[in-house]
């Protein structure tokens, strides 16, 4: 969800990616490569690995080539992956991949919004709630939806700059900080 | 867990009766938690010093900005804080609640009482970073602020609105003369801040208990930032002790400020912007480690709309070096320096005060003209009899008037000594001074002293009353009283008996 690696050398390599290669991939090419990189960043031991010296470059790009199958990812993104490498930067690979993801939406516009109820919203109250968020920010919103019990009633809307929480949960919350001496 | 005594069903109905709000929140999104320290994305509005709330019920200050990230400090080590915790602005910067009733509690650096006396009454709250008061509303320094210490009502005269450094190393007295000028304001009109910076809970502890007993914490109030605190509020408490100082200035009233220690807030400031990954410089401080003191201590000062602050921050150094970073920096910010030596301490000279070293840049200007006249050649005394001390040493035959100011530095030493918590009114500091300059305490033998001298300010306030009362309202010693003054230490050295069991 959250746009932004923390490193700037991985930005600079986003940056670079986009430039060349931004306008060939459709937004679902973008969204798998968000995919990896949440991949990537939960097994960081894979990165670890990927930067040993004494592990061999055949074995490095083989896996790889069965991470790019595995993801559906494209050649193009291939060729930076063994930049990385052959710059002793696969380290930097998810955070690169994230950046990637990040820039795009900035520049298209796009904002995630993380739709989240008590209870089952039909579609048509997915799309008003999606057309209320759109009015609210002017961005393009790509909605995720998902259900928690645990707010107990309402709704609850999360991009990564605004927030819209009606639910007893937050309420609650709220009272609780205020009483709290 | 504390609870406020209110109608928990009426306040949650009140809640949800509310009705769900018209826009968005600006939010951020932690991705990194440190010591003390997390890294948020987002908060693209957010400025220096805002205040921002965390979802789980923690509060933070934003003190780094980046292209897509801040860093931000929280205020509360024992309450969590997760990643992908969402956070919102508070839209403004920190302000802490003040009011007239703040006067004799113990808050935190957030202005919340910690001494278990309830809530105080908020008449204002006031921003804990705030821009010092400009030229033009400033009046120059001219009315003192007596800490009834002679050595330094004296010597170092402090101002109203000075800001006087006390520098040593630890244990040398540093907290004792500060808590002596705060005693020593009763009855004065004269509020006091007491600021503890990373100090010992049992310390502030006996500090308040002893302002509590000798009736000085109803016109104090005390800022805690113990050790055990996170180091946010340590780097907080002397900004909001001083808001909490100008919030009784800006009503026209005097104000004596005291941060205990200034080392502590540096060592905070150093550990902060470690944290924050800004290059370390000498000493490992960050670079704007000056502007960090600077900004605090310009704000005290003399108000031409009348109302002042006083400032003594405290310093402790090492060995006793005061060559280095942090107080060398104090020194160049502040009015002149009072140092304060471990081996005159040893050498039961108390208050350690080093004359030499010591210096007070603006006080003489407020000093009262009947200190002033007696203390004329007190400074070059003392410093020619250190020197001669010295040479005296090597066991060398000295000329009469040599041994002349050997005895002279000897009396003035001696009667410079004081003990804690005795306090001198101006006036008695005159007659001592004045017993001094005139040498009517050359006769009487270094024991006997302290006693001559105390009967003597007895003697005159009792038996010429006139002469009391009129070097009071004066606050100086005209040439006839100066007469009769002569007259009466003749009259008086020849009535006094010294005491022979007393020994020193």
């Amino acid at each position: 969800m959250i746009g932004f690696s923390q490193s700037p050398i991985a930005k600079k390599y986003a940056h670079a990616y986009l430039n060349v290669f931004g306008d060939k991939h459709t937004f679902e090419d973008f969204f798998s490569m968000w995919r990896a990189s949440q991949f990537l960043s939960e097994h960081q031991n894979l990165l670890f690995y990927l930067s040993l010296p004494m592990i061999q470059d055949v074995d490095k790009k083989r896996f790889i080539d069965l991470f790019f199958d595995k993801f559906h990812l494209f050649d193009s993104l291939k060729q930076l992956f063994y930049l990385l490498l052959k710059n002793k930067h696969a380290y930097l690979a998810a955070d690169t991949l994230r950046d990637i993801y990040g820039l795009y939406k900035i520049k298209n516009n796009i904002s995630d919004l993380q739709v989240t109820s008590s209870s089952d919203l039909s579609e048509e109250k997915i799309e008003e709630i999606k057309n209320f968020f759109i009015k609210k920010t002017g961005q393009r919103v790509v909605v995720r939806y998902s259900v928690n019990p645990s707010l107990i009633a309402g709704v609850r809307l999360q991009s990564e700059t605004h927030l819209w929480d009606y639910s007893i949960a937050q309420q609650l919350r709220k009272l609780k900080q205020e009483l709290i001496a | 867990m504390k609870t406020k005594d209110i109608n928990l069903i009426s306040l949650f109905e009140k809640t949800l009766q509310d009705g769900p709000q018209q826009n968005l929140d600006e939010i951020g999104v932690v991705v990194q938690v440190g010591d003390g320290i997390c890294t948020i994305f987002g908060l693209t509005n957010a400025v220096f010093g805002e205040f921002i709330t965390f979802e789980g019920g923690n509060h933070g200050i934003v003190l780094n900005l980046n292209e897509e990230f801040v860093s931000v400090f929280l205020l509360n080590n024992r309450t969590p804080v997760v990643e992908q915790e969402v956070v919102t602005r508070a839209g403004s910067v920190l302000k802490i609640p003040v009011g007239n009733a703040i006067l004799g509690r113990v808050v935190n650096a957030l202005g919340d009482p910690i001494d278990a006396l309830g809530d105080i009454v908020v008449d204002a709250h006031m921003p804990v970073e705030a821009e010092a008061p400009s030229i033009v509303d400033r009046s120059p320094i001219d009315e003192p602020l007596t800490t009834g210490i002679m050595v330094i009502d004296a010597l170092f005269p402090i101002g109203k609105g000075q800001r006087e450094l006390i520098i040593g190393n630890r244990s040398t007295g540093k907290t004792a003369i500060a808590v002596d000028a705060i005693l020593n304001q009763k009855g004065k009109d004269v509020i006091c801040v007491y600021v503890s910076i990373g100090q010992r809970q049992g310390n502030v502890a006996r500090l308040v208990r002893l302002l509590e007993e000798r009736g000085a914490l109803e016109y104090t109030v005390v800022i805690s930032a113990d050790s055990s605190e996170a180091v946010l509020n340590q780097y907080l408490a002397p900004y909001s002790g001083t808001a909490i100082g100008e919030f009784f200035m800006q009503q026209g009233k005097d104000v004596l400020i005291i941060y205990d220690d200034l080392s502590n807030h540096a060592i905070a400031y150093r550990e902060m912007s470690l944290l924050m990954r800004r290059a370390p410089g000498r000493e490992a401080y960050p670079g704007d480690v000056f502007y960090l003191h600077s900004r605090l201590l310009e704000r005290s000062g003399k108000l031409l709309k009348g109302g002042s602050m006083t400032a003594l921050p405290i310093i402790q150094i090492q060995s006793d070096d005061i060559t280095a970073y942090i107080p060398t920096n104090l020194i160049s910010i502040t009015d002149g320096q009072i140092f304060l030596d471990t081996q005159l301490f040893n050498n039961s000279v108390r208050p350690a005060v080093n004359v030499e070293l010591s210096v007070s840049r603006v006080g003489g200007a407020a000093q009262t003209k009947a200190i002033k006249k007696m203390t004329k050649a007190l400074r070059l005394e003392l410093a020619q009899y250190h020197e001669l001390l010295s040479f005296a040493q090597f066991g060398t035959e000295l000329d009469e008037v040599s041994q002349m100011h050997l005895k002279q530095g000897a009396l003035a030493v001696e009667i410079l000594k004081q003990k804690q918590f005795v306090h001198y009114s101006f006036i008695d500091e005159t007659l001592i001074l004045f017993l001094l300059k005139e040498g009517y305490l050359r006769k009487i033998s270094l024991k006997d002293i302290q006693l001559f001298t105390r009967q003597f300010i007895s003697y005159v306030e009792s038996v010429y009353n006139k002469i009391y009362i009129a070097i009071q309202t004066d606050k100086d010693v005209s040439d006839e009283n100066l007469a009769l003054l002569r007259d009466v230490a003749k009259e008086f050295s020849g009535i006094f008996v010294p005491d022979e069991n007393s020994s020193i």
